[in-house]
This record gives C-alpha cells, sequence and structure tokens, in this order.
C-alpha cells in the first residue's frame, strides 16, 4: 500500500470522529489538537486501523500517535515488518 | 513517597458518550480496562458508567504522572483501578481518587490526588457563550472556572490569575501541565483542567474543607 493510499484510508477513518472538514486534515495535524479528537475517540481510531489495516497496534505504538502523518508511519512500519 | 500535592481530574459527559456507540464496544473495554477491571464493569448495575468511571480515573491519574514524569507513556490497561475506587495504580505512582457522579446531570467527575487531602473540585456546564465560539472554548470554561474556584477560596480577585500552558516538548499538543500564575508567576497551587461534551470541569490543590471564618487556606508549599 502506498503513503498516499493508507493516508487517505486513515482520512477516512478519522472523518467522523473529527469536527474538522476532511479536506483540511493533513500529515502535519494533530489528532487532538488540530482535529479536537479526544482520548475516547482516539482509542477508538486506533481499533479502527487495527481492523482496517489487519495490524495489531500495541499501547505503546498507540501512545506514540501524535500526528495523521505518525499514523501513516506506523501502519506502513507495521505492514513491513508483517 | 511523593513530596508535592499534584492533582488531575477528568469529566466525561456521559450523554455525549452514550452518542458514542462504539465506546460500548468489547474491545474499547479491553483496550481501556484490565482484567479484573472488565470483569466488574460487567457486573455492574449500569456497565456503561462503571466503564467511564474507570476511563476517568485513569485519564485523571495520567494528568498527575505527566507532572512527575516527562514523557509518561500513557496506556490506559497499565493504570489500575481498585475496586472501591478509592486509589489507582499509575503505571507504578499510587494516587487517591475521589469519584463523583451525577447520573442526572448525565456526568461523571474523578479526581486523582498524590495525598489523602481531597482537593477543591467542580463541574460546570459549559456556558451558553463559550458554547457558540467551538475552537478553545472549553479550555477557556475550563480556565475560568478554576481561577475563580482559586480565588474564591485564597480571597484573590480572578482578573488577577491566570492559567498557562508553559511549552513542552513531545508533549501531545507541545504544552506541559497547566500552570495558575498571579502577575506572572506561578501561584504554587496546583490544578488541572478538564472538559467533555457539554461540560467543563477543574480542580486545584487546595483543601476542599471549608474552615468556618473561610480563611486560612494558603498555597501548599510542597
Amino acid at each position: 500500500m502506498s503513503d498516499q493510499q493508507i493516508f487517505t484510508e486513515i482520512v477516512a477513518i478519522l472523518t467522523p470522529f473529527v469536527k474538522a472538514n476532511a479536506d483540511a486534515i493533513t500529515l502535519e495535524s494533530s489528532i487532538l489538537k488540530d482535529l479536537q479528537v479526544n482520548s475516547a475517540r482516539l482509542v477508538d481510531i486506533v481499533i479502527e486501523i487495527e481492523d482496517k489495516f489487519g495490524i495489531e497496534v500495541k499501547d505503546d505504538d498507540a501512545d506514540t500517535i501524535r500526528t495523521v502523518g505518525d499514523a501513516v508511519a506506523l501502519v506502513k512500519a507495521k505492514q513491513a515488518a508483517a | 513517597m511523593i513530596a508535592a500535592w499534584l492533582v488531575g481530574n477528568d469529566v466525561v459527559d456521559l450523554r455525549a458518550a452514550a452518542a458514542a456507540p462504539r465506546s460500548g464496544r468489547p474491545r474499547f473495554l479491553a483496550r481501556v480496562c484490565d482484567e479484573a477491571e472488565q470483569a466488574r464493569v460487567g457486573a455492574a448495575a449500569e456497565p456503561a458508567t462503571a466503564l467511564w468511571t474507570l476511563f476517568a480515573a485513569k485519564e485523571a491519574a495520567y494528568k498527575v504522572v505527566a507532572k512527575l514524569r516527562p514523557q509518561p507513556i500513557f496506556a490506559h490497561r497499565r493504570y489500575r483501578v481498585a475496586a472501591d475506587h478509592a486509589t489507582i495504580d499509575a503505571d507504578g505512582v499510587p494516587l487517591a481518587l475521589w469519584v463523583d457522579v451525577d447520573l442526572a446531570a448525565g456526568w461523571v467527575h474523578v479526581v486523582a490526588s498524590t495525598r489523602d487531602d481531597r482537593p477543591l473540585a467542580a463541574v460546570e456546564a459549559l456556558a451558553d457563550h463559550d458554547a457558540q465560539v467551538p475552537a478553545g472554548a472549553p479550555g477557556r470554561g475550563a480556565r475560568r472556572l478554576v481561577t475563580a474556584l482559586v480565588a474564591a477560596r485564597l480571597g484573590l480577585a480572578a482578573g488577577d490569575l491566570a492559567i498557562e500552558r508553559p511549552p513542552r516538548p513531545g508533549a501531545w499538543d507541545g504544552a506541559g501541565p497547566p500552570v495558575i500564575v498571579r502577575g506572572g508567576r506561578p501561584l504554587g497551587v496546583d490544578v488541572s483542567l478538564s472538559h467533555d461534551g457539554r461540560l467543563i470541569a477543574g480542580v486545584a490543590a487546595l483543601v476542599a474543607a471549608s474552615r468556618p471564618d473561610g480563611a486560612g487556606f494558603a498555597p501548599d508549599p510542597g
């Protein structure tokens, strides 16, 4: 999967949880600060990422996700390791 | 033993939580709670309230741990709430807890503290004029709530107090825990802010019990 495909899928996952317009989401967007996702919804998002990409996101990995780009990088790394 | 009196708090708007059906799923529960906590939620008369109480306890405790460790990893499952909800093992940090549940108003509020003294705390609905300004409004409301709380207890003018968040590289938003200042200088009272849905909340490390004369609540030197 290309970075762009992963990004597109992650934006699709994020969109129901954020107040911002999906068009405004970039790799640099902070999920908690810019997109105003609260911590409970972030747990939901991590679960959705696991399901969508067929990966396991461990607690330590989940805690490193600050931006959309972090999520893309994490998925890419997990897929490469699989 | 932790010398400083540090506090954290978290409020959950139960109506907003109920409107997010994904959060009731078993995998959400398993990601947030250890096995003993999952069993307690399953056996509770109000499982959703039980879950959100545990969630808020862990979030409140994390806010204390973030003041003790520069960049702590936050994994909800590593924060284990005692069955009586009086204490929490916050990834190795023992903390006291106070849980308030108002089902009629639809909220759970949990305070975590390094001391057994119950700190000053408040939960309020976000004022209408704040709700009309989406960006940053809940945070501003919580700041105003806590400055008013502290000012009233210390006999200060609320307008003389402000809450700042100094930069902290690596933090989720690049800022550290809130600090209450007077004239630009830290007041020496630890505070914590929270907001969710319709609600704002806050806590200050000042003893909650009132003296009859309403005086004598000096900032904690620890």
